[in-house]
């Protein structure tokens, strides 16, 4: 492919560029955190229970009560210290609602999107670097080799993903101290886990396009000058894959933001006090009965996975519509 | 054809072999075993434990055990120096062993009961995905370029996008509280269905939707279609006997993969409607530390899923002509 045309098409296209923005958007507001003047997404405060949502224009902001404020990195505190600069010590009214323990909502669904989307890009990392170096190894060797991974992949394929991670996960509970101690705790166990699952696609991709250019003249001249095998894969095969791997791991987020939430919602990921989208979904279904309805809880956070899901489809379609527009002609034809 | 099938076959057989073994050793490594955190129990009971769940035996011997077919405990059969009275055992036999959370059940018991309720509400929701699905993306296909078609094909990008437990949020909220039609938990009644059915099956058929609307398309330029059409052929026909069979192949190998996931999303939406299926013991087993049950889970959906793909695709080759023909 040519990259620039292909690019500039992407960009013209109208849902593309709105599917853009929204990422962006929701990348820098998560980003930047520790910057808005938003409550601490773990106060809890009971006597401020299930609020119902204040517009900002009815209540903008209120003076924050000075609490114990969250573990943060440098970097974090930096930001914390320019918020404290810039807004002093108000923040926002609960805009969205507070939950049934009384945290603001708006600001657990900002820290949310933090843990949701450092999940998926550790975990979406994770994929790519199983899946491109099992799919080069296999592309590359070629024959019998190829033959056997390939199989390999199918086997898998056929496994039911979601309940080996969570078998895996279970057994790692009982191991939690030795784990830690090692600098593992339950999120990074998430990360690689739910990345170690997710490669295969990826696998078959590189295979496929490696396997193409492994007589290609570049290649065939590399090894004549007697380049080693995996000098020829790291410097000459690899970087010229590289668009396709990209728009493959666009098209794997989705599914690994949505593999976190899953687990986080069935208990078994992100623990609390920190909090993920998958997280504030079941808080939202738990707090529904038939006496109070906290309609707040259940709109919102599903409004911004919602939207944040639907933007990363609509580019993920359109990247690969990019990158083959014979396909995409077909698809809308 | 036989030699295709044979193959999947004796790869399901290592697959599932290596999920037993690897899991079985997990298991075992797990400090204190599977009754770490109880209150501490007297050195007899607790060697009455170890030798009801057979712990005190080496390790190879367990793992024999746990395999089967043979049941290796004083009941053996004659041949492994026991009495016959209970020839078989362990995971070859079909038997998954006790529970160690419900401690009166065995994990065969706890899916005897509950693995009928997911499959009823699984093979509900398939059922929802292929009846909103498949007319949604046909009418989408023949209206190619209306409004009717943008808006259906909106609705279909929005329903693949979300995920289930949030659409079940949205559902709960509205057909059991703000506009209370429908009970929001339990099992049992054609009612208390609804909600569930459609929740686990609506993002599937978004799914439908698409590949059906790209199929019909997809076929309504070939030439025989063409030639139908110049012979004279009714447009209801056309569309029925010839256009349909061809644009829905690929809905066809879908089938796996959707029940696959139907599979793994009736997790949530069991816990999220209190329905006793197999997700909502998984599930609590899980988070209760249940490695057999967990395990035995795993193990059977893994089967599960691998037998369904493998229909599929039996299916498949005996619907296209041209697979037929090739023999495979």
């Amino acid at each position: 492919m040519s990259g620039r045309s292909s690019w500039s098409a992407l960009w013209s296209t109208r849902a593309a560029r709105a599917a853009g923005w929204v990422l962006g958007l929701a990348a820098l507001v998560a980003l930047l955190a520790p910057l808005w003047p938003l409550p601490s997404p773990a106060r809890i405060d009971l006597s401020r229970a299930l609020r119902g949502p204040e517009a900002p224009w009815t209540r903008g902001f209120v003076t924050a009560p000075a609490d114990a404020t969250l573990e943060l990195g440098a970097v974090d505190q930096a930001l914390d210290a320019a918020r404290r600069a810039l807004f002093g010590a108000r923040e926002s009214a609960a805009w969205l609602g507070t939950d049934s323990k009384g945290r603001d909502v708006l600001a657990r669904i900002v820290w949310g999107s933090r843990v949701s989307f450092l999940v998926a890009l550790c975990a979406g990392l994770t994929s790519l670097v199983i899946g491109v170096a099992f799919g080069a190894v296999s592309g590359y060797a070629g024959g019998r080799v190829d033959e056997f991974l390939m199989r390999v992949v199918d086997a898998l394929q056929s496994l039911p993903f979601v309940f080996v991670v969570i078998f895996v996960i279970t057994l790692a509970g009982a191991w939690k101290q030795e784990l830690l101690a090692l600098g593992v705790s339950r999120e990074v166990l998430l990360y690689v886990l739910v990345g170690a699952v997710s490669w295969l696609t990826m696998a078959r991709i590189v295979r496929g396009q490696v396997l193409a250019l492994r007589s290609a003249e570049f290649v065939l001249a590399a090894r004549a000058l007697g380049a080693s095998h995996l000098r020829i894969l790291w410097v000459h095969v690899l970087p010229s894959i590289l668009p396709v791997v990209i728009v493959y791991l666009t098209l794997s987020v989705p599914s690994i933001l949505l593999m976190e939430s899953f687990l986080s919602f069935l208990g078994l990921g992100i623990e609390p006090p920190r909090v993920s989208w998958g997280l504030l979904a079941a808080d939202g279904a738990d707090a529904l009965n038939p006496l109070r309805i906290p309609w707040w809880l259940v709109v919102f956070p599903a409004a911004a996975m919602g939207a944040v899901l639907l933007a990363l489809n609509v580019l993920g379609d359109e990247l690969r519509d990019a990158l083959d527009p014979r396909q995409a002609r077909e698809r809308s034809a | 054809m036989t030699r295709f099938v044979l193959r999947r076959l004796a790869w399901l057989v290592v697959t599932a072999w290596v999920v037993v073994t690897l899991s079985f050793f997990l298991m075992r490594a797990v400090r204190g075993g599977p009754f770490d955190g109880e209150r501490a129990l007297t050195p007899a009971v607790e060697a009455g434990v170890r030798a009801r769940y057979h712990l005190d035996w080496p390790l190879w011997k367990q793992y024999l055990a746990y395999l089967g077919p043979f049941n290796l405990d004083e009941r053996a059969p004659a041949f492994l120096g026991g009495d016959g009275a209970r020839p078989w055992g362990g995971v070859l036999a079909g038997d998954l062993g006790p529970s160690f959370q419900y401690r009166d059940l065995s994990v065969n018991d706890i899916l005897a009961q509950s693995l009928p309720i997911s499959l009823e509400l699984g093979a509900w929701a398939l059922l929802v995905a292929l009846a909103v699905g498949l007319p949604a993306g046909v009418l989408a296909g023949l209206r190619h370029g209306t409004r009717t078609d943008l808006a259906l094909r909106l609705a279909a990008t929005a329903g693949s996008a979300l995920p289930n437990f949030v659409l079940a949020g949205l559902g709960i909220l509205m057909f059991g509280f703000v506009w209370p039609l429908l009970p929001v938990a339990g099992w049992g009644g054609a009612r208390e269905l609804v909600l569930p059915a459609l929740v686990l099956g609506l993002p599937f058929a978004a799914y439908v939707a698409r590949l059906t609307r790209t199929g019909v398309l997809e076929t309504l330029q070939r030439d025989f279609v063409r030639t139908a059409r110049a012979k004279g052929l009714p447009e209801r026909t056309l569309i029925l006997r010839h256009v349909l069979p061809v644009a829905l192949l690929p809905v066809i190998s879908f089938l796996g993969p959707a029940a696959a996931g139907i599979l793994t999303g009736s997790l949530v939406v069991e816990r999220l409607f209190a329905i006793p299926g197999t997700g909502s013991h998984f599930v609590n087993g899980a988070l209760n530390r249940d490695y057999t049950l967990a395990m035995g889970v795993t193990l059977v959906y893994t089967l599960l899923v691998s037998a369904l793909g493998l229909a599929v695709d039996l299916l498949y080759g005996w619907i296209d002509p041209r697979l037929r023909a090739e023999g495979r």
